[in-house]
């Protein structure tokens, strides 16, 4: 049984003679205790073994469901279940890591419960390609979190997709797991620039790339390696967006040297222009169902979060945001956009920007970050996190919140200058 | 439990390749549609950094600000009246030692702009006009220019490249306007992709905020 203790006290102090209300609200969660102890014998795994470990403590922790004790110890992974009675904690999470007959790298675990006194969960892992590691921690603690039937994290377990400057006019498109910790570069050589994942399941993705001084479009499968040419045009071209079924894009292109919004149809091919205005609208996101779309634009004079029907065309353009001044990227997940906006009069004072929460039906803003400057907000697939990247004090990191735990976590980012990133 | 997911990347062949430096990996056929893709990339590796800022000369007095003093004459804005005095005289037409592509590009000066902007200052019209003569001049006036669009680190991906083409697009309008073929005028935009100045202070951002002239291959 997972054992969560909460109390909340409310104090409230209304003043008779006032509209004024104060009200302060403590909260004190008790969270259940767990411990990871490393059983791996092999001596030639002893050396991945503790990195193996950190990725444990670090996803255990981002979960944010249990209070990790951070222990570090190795012990024999089929020791005694009297054992652990000796650990000041709730549960004992053993892994193993060992190599099977095929040479491929193997994982047990075994999730020991001190309040049961038996192992509440057990199971075994192969991976093909010892690079992919961090996949097989991140699987294991995806398990355990779905053992205590919490929330789903299916984010845990999915590849972000990110472009990076090499150098000038250059850039590759990379793949990791969400710490960084895996990284394998699938496109480089030339300027490659907005990977966007095609779908869920994360097996194509579409990207832009330079043919000379022309944009040209491609959908890659990473599996296959095949490549499939979708079209190009003259300036600029991005897929900023997929619609749900997968099969409508928006693109942000500039037919007539004008970037505007397109939906496009990957089956038909036919293209339909959703906006027009004679400045910059671009980064079109689908919102309500694929209903409505919303976007940037500066037709007011600095960019800003726009939306518009895509349905009905005589739907006038609705202005989302009235705080900020540069807001220039945003991220939709069904009625919320998270987006990022300048609060400073100063362009390039050392607090630039945060990133903040809206939906489509309220006008509350929930402010996510505090300092430093704050971008490429993402939201995981199933709208509970935002995947970000910060810049504070010369130091990059990739941001992770979790938006209903109230917590964020940073990871150092030394990958180099980040172009786009998708999740 | 064999986690089949993890073989997907593991098996994700490296297009593009064929630079030395990339590990070796199964490449799939290519079809012809991507031929032109492959040919790029040869010659991207034959490419130095230095050979891709070449061309890239930068005049100070051009970067800084609106209230720069051009000469004795102030250039008037674009489409006024006094557009017909900045057309191309004959006689001004520049000597080129040579009709090389990558020498005549070093004699292109790039247009400079505001933060967030992407009209073309008035200070930066004389040097609109200097490449509009480079232009019309007979040893290039048959070939074909690109109009690079280029932006500080500021601002996010999308928006970058957006506010890029609105720059090389505002360019090639006033070379339309001004007499140059439109079909020898193309626009691209390279974000902040294509620095010229590395460093985190306002002068270096100020010259990656520009417009690059490029004459295309042949």
């Amino acid at each position: 049984m997972f054992l969560r203790v909460s109390a909340l006290i409310y104090i409230m102090v209304a003043h008779l003679l006032a509209d004024a209300t104060i009200e302060v609200v403590k909260s004190v969660n008790k969270l259940t205790t767990v411990a990871v102890e490393d059983g791996t014998s092999a001596t030639e795994l002893k050396e991945l073994a503790p990195k193996f470990y950190r990725l444990l403590i670090n996803d255990l922790t981002v979960l944010t469901h249990f209070d990790v004790k951070d222990t570090n110890q190795q012990t024999d992974f089929k020791s005694s279940d009297s054992e652990f009675a000796n650990r000041n904690v709730n549960y004992v999470i053993k892994f193993e890591l060992s190599r099977d007959d095929q040479n491929n790298l193997s994982g047990k675990l075994r999730l020991f419960s001190n309040i049961s006194k038996k192992d509440d969960f057990v199971k075994s892992y192969k991976i093909g390609d010892d690079e992919m590691y961090p996949f097989l921690a991140h699987h294991i603690v995806a398990d355990i979190n779905n053992h205590f039937s919490m929330p789903p994290v299916d984010w845990l377990t999915k590849y972000i997709i990110f472009a990076r400057y090499t150098e000038p006019k250059k850039s590759e498109i990379v793949v990791a797991d969400y710490t960084l910790t895996y990284i394998k570069t699938l496109i480089g050589n030339g300027l490659n620039l907005f990977p966007k994942w095609a779908d869920d399941k994360q097996r194509e993705f579409y990207f832009t790339r330079y043919n000379g001084s022309t944009p040209t479009l491609y959908k890659m499968n990473i599996i296959s390696g095949s490549l499939e040419k979708i079209l190009h045009t003259e300036g600029m071209l991005a897929c900023s967006d997929v619609s749900a079924d997968g099969k409508e894009l928006l693109l942000t292109m500039a037919p007539e040297g004008q970037p505007d919004i397109f939906l496009y149809n990957i089956e038909t091919k036919a293209k339909k222009a959703l906006t027009d205005y004679q400045g910059i609208d671009v980064s079109g996101h689908f919102i309500e169902n694929d209903s409505r779309i919303t976007f940037v634009s500066d037709r007011l004079g600095f960019p800003n979060i726009y939306a518009t029907n895509i349905r009905d065309v005589n739907q006038k353009t609705e202005q989302l945001v009235y705080y900020g001044k540069n807001n220039n990227s945003c991220s939709s997940f069904n009625n919320y956009i998270v987006y990022s906006s300048r609060e400073t009069e100063n362009a390039f004072s050392s607090n630039t920007f945060n990133l903040h929460l809206i939906s489509t039906d309220t006008n509350y803003v929930r402010r996510l970050t505090a300092s430093g400057i704050n971008q490429f907000p993402k939201f995981s697939s199933d709208g509970e996190s935002v995947l970000f990247i910060k810049h504070f004090k010369n130091q990059s990191s990739l941001g992770l919140i979790r938006l209903n735990y109230n917590k964020s976590f940073l990871f150092p980012l030394n990958v180099g200058k980040i172009q786009s990133i998708d999740w | 439990m064999k986690i089949k997911a993890m073989a997907v990347v593991s098996a994700v062949v490296l297009l593009f390749s064929g630079c030395d430096d990339e590990p070796e990996a199964p490449i799939p056929t290519i079809s012809q549609d991507e031929q032109d893709v492959l040919e790029e990339v040869i010659r991207d590796n034959n490419q130095s950094r230095e050979d891709l800022l070449n061309g890239q000369s930068l005049n100070e007095s051009n970067i800084t600000s609106d209230n720069l003093t051009i000469g004795t004459t102030l250039v008037p804005a674009v489409g006024s009246e006094a557009n017909d005095s900045r057309r191309v005289d004959s006689d001004d037409t520049q000597t080129l030692i040579s009709d090389n592509i990558e020498y005549i590009n070093t004699q292109f000066e790039s247009i400079y702009f505001d933060f967030d902007r992407y009209s073309i200052k008035e200070s930066m019209l004389i040097t609109v006009n200097k490449n509009i003569q480079l232009l019309n001049n007979p040893q290039v006036v048959g070939k074909r220019v690109v109009i690079e669009g280029n932006c500080d680190e500021w601002g996010t991906d999308e928006y970058n490249y957006a506010l890029g083409l609105k720059r090389a697009q505002v360019v090639k309008e006033t070379l339309i306007a001004e007499g140059v073929l439109e079909d020898r005028v193309k626009v691209v935009s390279y974000g902040e992709s294509n620095p010229i100045c590395l460093q985190q202070k306002d002068e270096c951002w100020a010259k990656n905020r520009r417009v690059d002239f490029k004459l295309e291959e042949e």
